[in-house]
């Protein structure tokens, strides 16, 4: 990678951001991800490689070196096992630091997830709503639901079940109530506590979606063990309002958010329930996705529960 | 033209409700109607009874009046309990401009009372209204939904 010849900078400075600047910065880079500016400068070339890896997926290299928010990321060096290391790692979000560790990768994670949220917020044009996504037969199968709600898992069955890889953190929607793809590597978790792995979805045989899609199925499944998915068939309205409290910017664009969920969930079906492992979940979600019943068939989640069994 | 005054109790809540109209944004959708709250970021979906006693709301009209336009639009009885039922939960929620009148709104008339006595008629579509308290970017990330408003 080409060492980046721009060190961003923010329009106005303060206080509390001339002392970050005075740590100096051996690398940056500007860029603009869905109409939003953003900066990162990091201690070192490969602490900046692996800040540019965590970018969200459209981004390009920005004209001019001013930015709407500015991150900072200073990684220490990597310390052979075993060795008594106090080289802290830290990132900074403008002049707040967003995490502080000797562990490098918890630092990474948290730039990743401060990012990737600050852009799903401030995204211009479109709307954020926290959600796995697939395509499957022409159609998009939206997931929503916040993190650590096995949406990833979920997305990783269907994966493998056939379908093609969308997100496994947002649905990015057009103001039509298209979904477009935001295909970073899916992070999947293994034991409680263990640190989430990385994997693409070419790892999981699984090819990526190139361009939008209609939504044909919106499903919010909550997770219990032994659980058998048996899904009610949810009202637009309730529709609307389940994707809204997953909905990123919705206080900071509620007009547009509910238009466009509006759309979303007139033109998909919309189910709610409580599914069991994720393998069988995924072969049900989708037989369900061609069938054409929508949420404006339910009358108050009456009358489909037992669609498909 | 000339509008009628609302007409209001000793309290100052009113007999004649009138739908707030400021810091909300409506959204209509197939059958209902959401409305979202500029000032408490909640939202808000109107079922069709609802979102129809709301929308007749005007500072003029009573609540037999607004169970008469109940029966017109959904061509099935009404009664002035439905009504009442429904302007009980938004006055809740705080889609009214001005409190409701207690002496004018019946306790009595409960949802499992009305239920119970629709089932009998065969009649309209109770009035309900679900709410959420939209989270904050962050609360949407992390956490998950907040609990019902």
């Amino acid at each position: 990678m080409p060492v980046p010849a721009v060190m961003p900078r923010l329009a106005t400075t303060s206080t509390g951001m001339e002392k970050i600047d005075r740590l100096g910065w051996a690398a940056g880079i500007a860029v603009t991800t869905y109409g939003r500016r953003i900066g990162v400068r990091a201690n070192t070339l490969e602490a900046l490689e692996r800040a540019i890896a965590c970018l969200p997926p459209a981004w390009e290299t920005a004209d001019s070196p001013v930015v709407d928010r500015l991150y900072s990321v200073v990684l220490g060096p990597e310390s052979a096992p075993g060795a008594c290391s106090r080289h802290f790692s830290m990132v900074y979000g403008e002049a707040a630091r967003l995490a502080r560790s000797l562990n490098r990768e918890e630092v990474i994670e948290a730039f990743d997830s401060a990012l990737n949220l600050d852009v799903a917020e401030w995204a211009r044009g479109c709307l954020f709503v926290h959600a796995g996504v697939v395509g499957w037969q022409g159609q998009a199968i939206v997931l929503p639901g916040p993190s650590h709600a096995g949406k990833s898992t979920l997305v990783a069955a269907l994966l493998r079940a056939g379908a093609t890889y969308y997100s496994d953190e947002f649905a990015v929607f057009d103001a039509a109530g298209r979904v477009y793809p935001f295909p970073r590597r899916l992070s999947l978790r293994g034991a409680p506590g263990a640190r989430p792995r990385r994997v693409t979805s070419a790892d999981l045989g699984a090819i990526a979606g190139t361009g939008p899609l209609p939504v044909g199925l919106v499903a919010l499944a909550r997770y219990k063990p032994g659980a058998r998915w048996r899904p009610r068939t949810r009202t637009v309205g309730q529709g609307v309002l389940d994707l809204l409290s997953n909905t990123v910017a919705a206080r900071r664009e509620p007009a547009l958010a509910c238009a466009t969920l509006g759309r979303v969930a007139s033109q998909a079906r919309v189910v709610m329930g409580t599914r069991g492992e994720a393998g069988e979940t995924a072969m049900r979600l989708l037989r369900m996705a061609p069938i054409g019943m929508k949420a404006t068939d339910a009358i108050d989640g009456k009358g489909v529960e037992d669609y498909v069994a | 033209m000339w509008h009628n005054p609302a007409e209001y109790d000793e309290t100052g809540a009113t007999m004649t409700p009138r739908a707030r109209q400021d810091d909300i944004v409506v959204t209509d959708l197939p059958g209902e109607t959401l409305v979202y709250d500029l000032k408490t970021h909640e939202a808000h979906n109107l079922n069709r009874t609802a979102a129809l006693v709301w929308r007749h709301c005007d500072g003029r009209t009573t609540a037999p009046e607004l169970a008469a336009v109940l029966e017109r639009e959904l061509g099935a009885p009404a009664g002035e309990e439905v009504v009442w039922l429904a302007l009980r939960q938004l006055d809740k929620t705080h889609l009214l401009q001005e409190p409701l009148s207690a002496l004018d709104s019946p306790a009595r008339y409960s949802r499992q009372h009305l239920l119970r006595k629709t089932a009998i008629k065969g009649a309209i579509l109770l009035p309900v209204v679900a709410s959420i308290v939209v989270p904050t970017a962050a609360h949407a990330a992390s956490l998950g939904p907040p609990p019902p408003a």
